[in-house]
């Protein structure tokens, strides 16, 4: 019989770390908790970073995910600005950077990404910048004010969000994207064309297939030299070409890393004593391989099962349909489940509102949707259910996603 | 400032004063139990799920079609008076504004 989890800290104060600290006491653990995060300010939401944080339109005291009272109620021993520098597997603690060794019973972690840079940017100083901190919204949130032209580095969401805000801001937008489509590794093709279409048509300049060749300026930027010979002029950049997960803490303790740390479909890794969650973790599943997954619904759903498999009230395994969503303008974009860069599509709905149904290997396995709510809905239901939907299954664009989830749901409690 | 009420399934009141923001932010910020707002107010999780006092449901600006089907999708039982809270803005009209709160929101 396995001991009592009595002491538990978590790594990370990001999304995953809050959310695990919240359950933990929702499931009536009533144990020690340590919340360790690398930056001093309360632990705070990163969606409206890219959208109304960085557009000035949301206040600085709704950022936070939890008011301080909340941990002080909940008994939650904060460390902020006081990062885990070592895990010693062999001690049961961490060691922080202060010097502090924090014992465990139970470790989390929540250790989140880091942004990928461009090689050569550093020169540049606030010119050429990535966005995924607080304080990184708020540099780039003045310099927005101040700039008139600004390059937008990589098509995915960081960057077209971002381009968003600031074509309304008034700023020329030039957006280079090495791909052939924009967001080519979560969103389908004609998603992904219909959004360059959008964003073309308030006025960015997309180009696709291209990148930087070099970055011009002395210490300041002052343009991109794009690998098709065009030099766009800027002072700002912002890259957003994707983050890596935060592994050095779990491979310098020994643990199985690759792509994230290598967790199992209870949200392990190879250490017992230890999980991890949210951007930092890929998690082998027993019907589709290892999968790592970058959004606020992975973190806080992973986090939550955490939570209640310590609390002693997890049997299954971890199941999931992650879910997504990304503003850019008045698009609504939401995506339900996993897809990949060739699946079948199938799309249904009018020009505004539509979307994308995903098949890999005859199977449903996404929907991605534009303004199109209810059929976002009915994808998460379709997709939780056990029933394998083939291309055939949905080919009839009359039955709506919403009725075929209202029947399959019937059809389990029949 | 506006006063706004919550009723926690328990019968607990916890009452606060707000301007400026939604009546989900007021929870969050005054940590409220109740309303969790997995999505931060963006109308995609619907876990800011309130039951809104009698007198005050048609004070409400009213239900876009989001918000609708949004509504479809709470965890405990949708009724006549639901609203998602991130989307009912505090004003001066709605000082004295009382919710309840449903049993579960995930």
């Amino acid at each position: 019989m396995t001991e009592p989890v009595k002491s538990v800290v978590v790594v990370g104060a990001g999304t995953g770390g809050v959310a695990c600290v919240a359950a933990l006491r929702q499931h009536g653990y009533r144990g020690r908790i340590a919340l360790i995060g690398e930056e001093q300010c309360l632990p705070y939401q990163r969606p409206p970073l890219s959208k109304d944080y960085l557009a000035g339109t949301m206040p600085a005291d709704l950022l936070p995910l939890k008011p301080a009272v909340f941990f002080d109620k909940h008994e939650i021993d904060m460390r902020l600005g006081d990062p885990v520098v070592s895990i010693d597997l062999v001690a049961a603690a961490v060691v922080l950077a202060s010097g502090v060794r924090l014992p465990f019973d139970h470790l989390v972690l929540a250790s989140g990404a880091t942004p990928r840079v461009l090689p050569g940017s550093g020169r540049f100083a606030d010119t050429v910048v990535t966005l995924r901190s607080r304080v990184d919204s708020e540099h780039l949130r003045d310099r927005l004010q101040q700039e008139r032209s600004l390059c937008v580095v990589g098509g995915g969401f960081v960057g077209l969000e971002v381009a968003a805000v600031a074509r309304k801001l008034g700023l020329g937008v030039t957006v280079l994207e090495a791909q052939e489509r924009l967001l080519m590794r979560a969103v389908s093709a004609p998603i992904g064309s219909h959004l360059a279409n959008v964003h073309a048509n308030h006025g960015a300049d997309v180009r696709l297939g291209t990148t930087v060749e070099d970055l011009l300026g002395g210490d300041q930027l002052n343009g991109v030299l794009t690998t098709t010979g065009d030099t766009v002029r800027a002072g700002l950049a912002v890259v957003g070409i994707g983050v890596r997960p935060r592994i050095e803490l779990a491979a310098d303790a020994g643990l199985e890393t690759g792509d994230g740390v290598h967790v199992n479909s209870r949200l392990f890794t190879s250490d017992p004593t230890v999980s991890a969650i949210g951007d930092c973790a890929s998690v082998l599943y027993a019907d589709r391989g290892r999968i790592r997954i970058e959004s606020i619904q992975n973190a806080t759903e992973q986090a939550r099962y955490v939570a209640a498999r310590i609390a002693g009230r997890a049997e299954q395994d971890y199941i999931a349909v992650p879910w997504f969503w990304s503003n850019q303008y008045d698009q609504k974009l939401q995506l339900a489940g996993v897809g990949s860069a060739h699946d079948h599509t199938i799309r249904r709905g009018g020009a505004h509102s539509f979307s994308v149904l995903r098949f890999s290997e005859d199977r449903l396995v996404a929907v991605d949707s534009v303004n199109a709510p209810a059929d976002h809905l009915a994808a998460r239901r379709l997709l939780a259910s056990s029933t394998r939907l083939t291309t055939h299954d949905l080919a009839d664009p009359t039955i709506a996603l919403v009725d075929r989830a209202r029947a399959a749901r019937n059809h389990a409690s029949a | 400032m506006s006063k706004i009420t919550y009723v926690a399934s328990d019968g607990t009141e916890t009452t606060i004063d707000a301007e400026a923001m939604s009546v989900m932010q007021a929870a969050v910020i005054n940590d409220v139990d109740g309303i969790v707002a997995e999505c931060g107010g963006s109308l995609m999780c619907a876990t800011c799920h309130v039951y809104v006092a009698d007198p005050w449901i048609d004070k409400l600006p009213p239900r876009t079609d989001l918000e609708d089907t949004m509504l479809d999708s709470t965890a405990c039982p949708r009724a006549h008076n639901s609203r998602l809270s991130c989307q009912l803005q505090i004003t001066d009209a709605l000082d004295g504004l009382v919710v309840r709160l449903p049993e579960e929101q995930l």
